[in-house]
């Protein structure tokens, strides 16, 4: 048996995943369903949901709207700031909360998906197969929905913002929002990593198992 | 199908009327990997272990190993 069985770390990150795999599954599952009982039970004399959605925004900030002459500051050559954030709008709009809604669903089926190949990966750990191509497979499986996800969510979140930032007015003069586009270089290089990585566990299988059936 | 070493274990076992578990116990060879071996499914086999099974069957390593060419 390997040593990665006996490893008590091994242990605590399966039950860890356990959870979090019920988790995800739970939230799958009630958020579509809250956001559809919020959707119906939404009535006209209340502003607002209650609920923050998450809108990855991209913002202009016109410090002369703020203060009269930005240019006596020294170091200040621009008085327009830009950049990008999550801003968390408070809105009464079913087509945002869908959206919204629709762009957690897809995050959470990849992320529930990874967490279940992860889950079996240290499953197949605790049984002690370490090098065994069905892990290598799941390591490239992760690799690849890594990728997808890196790629996939910020046009997700660009056309979703859009549709959100279009229905909402910020009245604050000086600050503008506009929908962001921001693809995660990290993410995909890290894809990239494991699926390499899966690779050389699929050779360390080879290897394995040649050693394996040598008598 | 491609060219395979095709193992005699059972042959020369059932010529010297021995069993897998007696061979197992004089060359000290775990039963599981003797019957890999006699199963055809090994991928390898070590000189030591050739030595010790030709020496418990009185055996050259050309009565235990075949060449089973591409039909």
């Amino acid at each position: 048996m390997s040593t990665a069985a006996h490893n008590p770390l091994t242990r605590v990150v399966k039950r860890s995943l356990d959870i979090f795999r019920v988790l995800a599954i739970t939230g799958l599952i009630a958020w579509p369903l809250l956001a559809l009982f919020m959707s119906i039970g939404h009535h006209s004399e209340e502003e607002t949901w209650g609920v923050d959605i998450g809108v990855f925004s991209g913002f202009f900030i016109d410090l002369t709207a703020f203060t009269a002459d930005v240019t006596d500051s020294p170091g200040v050559r621009d008085p327009m700031i830009s950049g990008k954030a999550v801003l968390n709008i408070d809105t009464s709009s079913p087509r945002a909360l869908y959206l919204f809604t629709a762009i957690l669903e897809v995050g959470g089926i990849a992320g529930l998906y990874v967490l279940i190949q992860l889950r079996a990966l240290f499953t197949s750990l605790l049984g002690g197969i370490s090098f065994a191509p069905e892990n290598s497979g799941r390591i490239r499986k992760i690799g690849f929905v890594v990728i997808a996800w890196a790629v996939i969510n910020p046009i997700l979140q660009y056309i979703g913002g859009r549709a959100i930032l279009a229905e909402y007015s910020l009245n604050i003069p000086g600050i503008q929002l506009i929908p962001a586009f921001d693809v995660n270089g990290m993410a995909i290089f890290i894809g990239v990593a494991m699926i390499v990585l899966a690779g050389v566990l699929k050779e360390a299988a080879r290897m394995h198992e040649v050693q394996t059936l040598t008598i | 199908m491609p060219t395979t070493i095709k193992v005699n274990l059972d042959l020369l076992l059932v010529q010297r009327k021995m069993s897998l578990t007696e061979l197992s116990d004089q060359v000290g060879i775990t039963l599981a990997n003797l019957s890999i071996l006699k199963r055809g499914k090994a991928r390898a086999i070590r000189f030591s272990t050739l030595v010790a099974i030709c020496e418990a069957l009185e055996c050259e390593p050309g009565d235990l190993l075949q060449l089973d060419r591409e039909t």
